[in-house]
């Protein structure tokens, strides 16, 4: 346990470059801020204010995969690009205890952003929290922030393979936005996509979310909680499997090079 | 940094996909009018967002590769060398520009009227020389703050809502209005509201372009008093970065 814990800190505080003040600020409360106010700018333009507020949590979700996406997939890349993977795949170190440690400090970045975010639209749309059913509510946002992070280890094993975490993470997070109904609902799409949006996390997290927003209780949403759990699952596994066939492969072709920086 | 070839078409998509929402936004509204100020703006948006996050990471790239280094022994002066790579990421980023454009349109299924097509060009124009002056400024405060990096990244939706890229200013509330009318941008943006949806006074859209113009000038003067604090620091320090 005691490694768990060291090799949480180590790689949060080595490799996640966003961590100093002036980057922290900006990306885990400036960013939801801020994003929030540029969606809700137009959208109380264009439409009327109770559409402006089913957006909010679409917003602060998107805020939340963002910090999670990005700080994962850099820490996967610039461990590479600094020579750090090669001396974790030449000790028996756990690869199951280091895989899981690498997520496990920014869980709570992307509860802050989401947070920030809903603060924001409190504040900027005066979002009505009289209906929330709360328990609900935490439990979904939990679920949705643990698939996200699921999905964020599956984007680390490709970024670190192909080395560019800024692409990744900017496709990734756009295809969430169109395709989770973060803003634009789901049934807009033709079917194929829908169920290809109905595949990726936070889709049956979301609509969970905006449920128990409005009051509906954990049985109403019970299905919608267990698939976007079972949907963190399986891409966690997914991410382990494809951790490991990486080690497995560059051990093979000796191409774990360090970047010339 | 990774590289640019392969990164530039993840790039477009990933401001693409932004712009269809904001798009999608006008489109479920009805809100018509709006298609083509937004249309341009998600396409300066996904430009803004090229200049300030590739600027601020090929600068930071540059910090912690000690390339910059060289900058200081050379005959050229900082703000010229700031200065001259912000027109470059302006230049570089504008096929983003037109993909987020073009995918704006595709979602609002429409191609909107602009009734001023000479006068939108020249507002542009300004725009764009806005873009680079804010972006040169912070240019100057990531070389100034050590290239810390990840702190433009919340800056850049803010910064594009007072710009004026997503709505002109005078739709924003008042707490917004007051910091946007001090970028050039915003009167710029101001101009090119009044190009898509009709002109009623040139008195007005020539005072505008007057203010931005000037603003540009006092913006710049401003980026050189604060590049030359950088310069200041650096050579007492001796270091630019903590590397």
């Amino acid at each position: 346990m005691y490694n768990f814990w060291v090799q949480s800190k180590l790689t949060y505080k080595g490799l996640f470059f966003w961590l100093n003040w002036q980057g922290y600020t900006s990306a885990v409360f400036l960013q939801p801020f801020a994003t929030v106010i540029m969606f809700a700018v137009l959208g109380r333009y264009t439409s009327n204010p109770d559409l402006v507020r089913s957006y909010i949590l679409g917003i602060a979700v998107s805020s939340l995969t963002f910090i999670i996406i990005a700080g994962l997939t850099q820490g996967y890349t610039r461990e590479r690009s600094l020579g750090g993977t090669q001396f974790l795949f030449v000790t028996p170190a756990s690869r199951l205890t280091n895989f899981i440690a690498r997520s496990v400090f920014h869980f709570p970045n992307g509860l802050i952003c989401f947070a920030v975010g809903i603060l924001a639209g409190w504040l900027i749309v005066g979002m009505d929290f009289g209906a929330v059913n709360w328990l609900g509510f935490v439990l979904t946002t939990l679920v949705v922030c643990f698939s996200a992070t699921a999905l964020a280890q599956v984007l680390g094993i490709m970024s670190v393979a192909t080395r560019d975490w800024v692409s990744i993470g900017g496709v990734s997070s756009g295809v969430l936005l169109i395709l989770t109904g973060m803003i634009i609902p789901l049934n807009v799409f033709p079917t194929v996509i829908q169920e290809i949006g109905k595949l990726l996390p936070i889709t049956s997290g979301l609509a969970a979310m905006r449920s128990t927003f409005n009051g509906a209780t954990l049985g109403d949403v019970y299905g919608d909680i267990v698939r976007e759990l079972i949907t963190g699952i399986v891409y966690f596994a997914i991410a382990y499997f494809a951790f490991i066939y990486f080690e497995h492969r560059v051990k093979r072709t000796g191409t774990l090079e360090r970047d010339i920086q | 940094m990774q590289s640019f070839a392969t990164g530039s078409i993840f790039m477009w998509l990933g401001n693409a996909t932004r712009a269809a929402v904001l798009a999608w936004i006008v489109y479920q509204s009805n809100a018509f009018g709006t298609l083509g100020y937004v249309a341009i703006g998600t396409a300066l948006l996904a430009m803004w967002t090229g200049v300030l996050t590739m600027g601020g990471w090929t600068l930071e790239g540059e910090l912690y590769g000690r390339t910059l280094d060289f900058m200081m022994i050379s005959r050229t002066r900082m703000p010229v060398i700031l200065f001259s790579k912000n027109i470059g990421q302006v230049l570089y980023q504008i096929p983003t520009g037109l993909v987020s454009f073009f995918t704006a349109i595709a979602v609002g299924r429409m191609w909107p009227n602009f009734s001023n097509v000479p006068t939108l060009i020249l507002s542009l124009v300004l725009v764009l020389l806005s873009m680079i002056v804010i972006g040169f400024f912070f240019s100057a405060l990531v070389v100034l703050v050590s290239g810390r990096a990840g702190f433009f990244l919340g800056l850049v939706p803010f910064i594009a809502v007072i710009m004026g890229f997503i709505l002109p200013v005078n739709q924003l509330p008042l707490w917004l209005e007051i910091p946007a009318r001090i970028t050039p941008s915003a009167w710029g943006m101001d101009t090119v509201w009044a190009a898509i949806n009709g002109i009623d006074s040139w008195a007005t859209v020539a005072r505008d372009w007057g203010i931005c113009l000037l603003l540009i000038a006092v913006w710049l003067g401003f980026i050189y008093y604060l590049c030359s604090i950088v310069e200041k620091r650096i050579r007492i320090t001796g270091n630019l970065g903590d590397y």
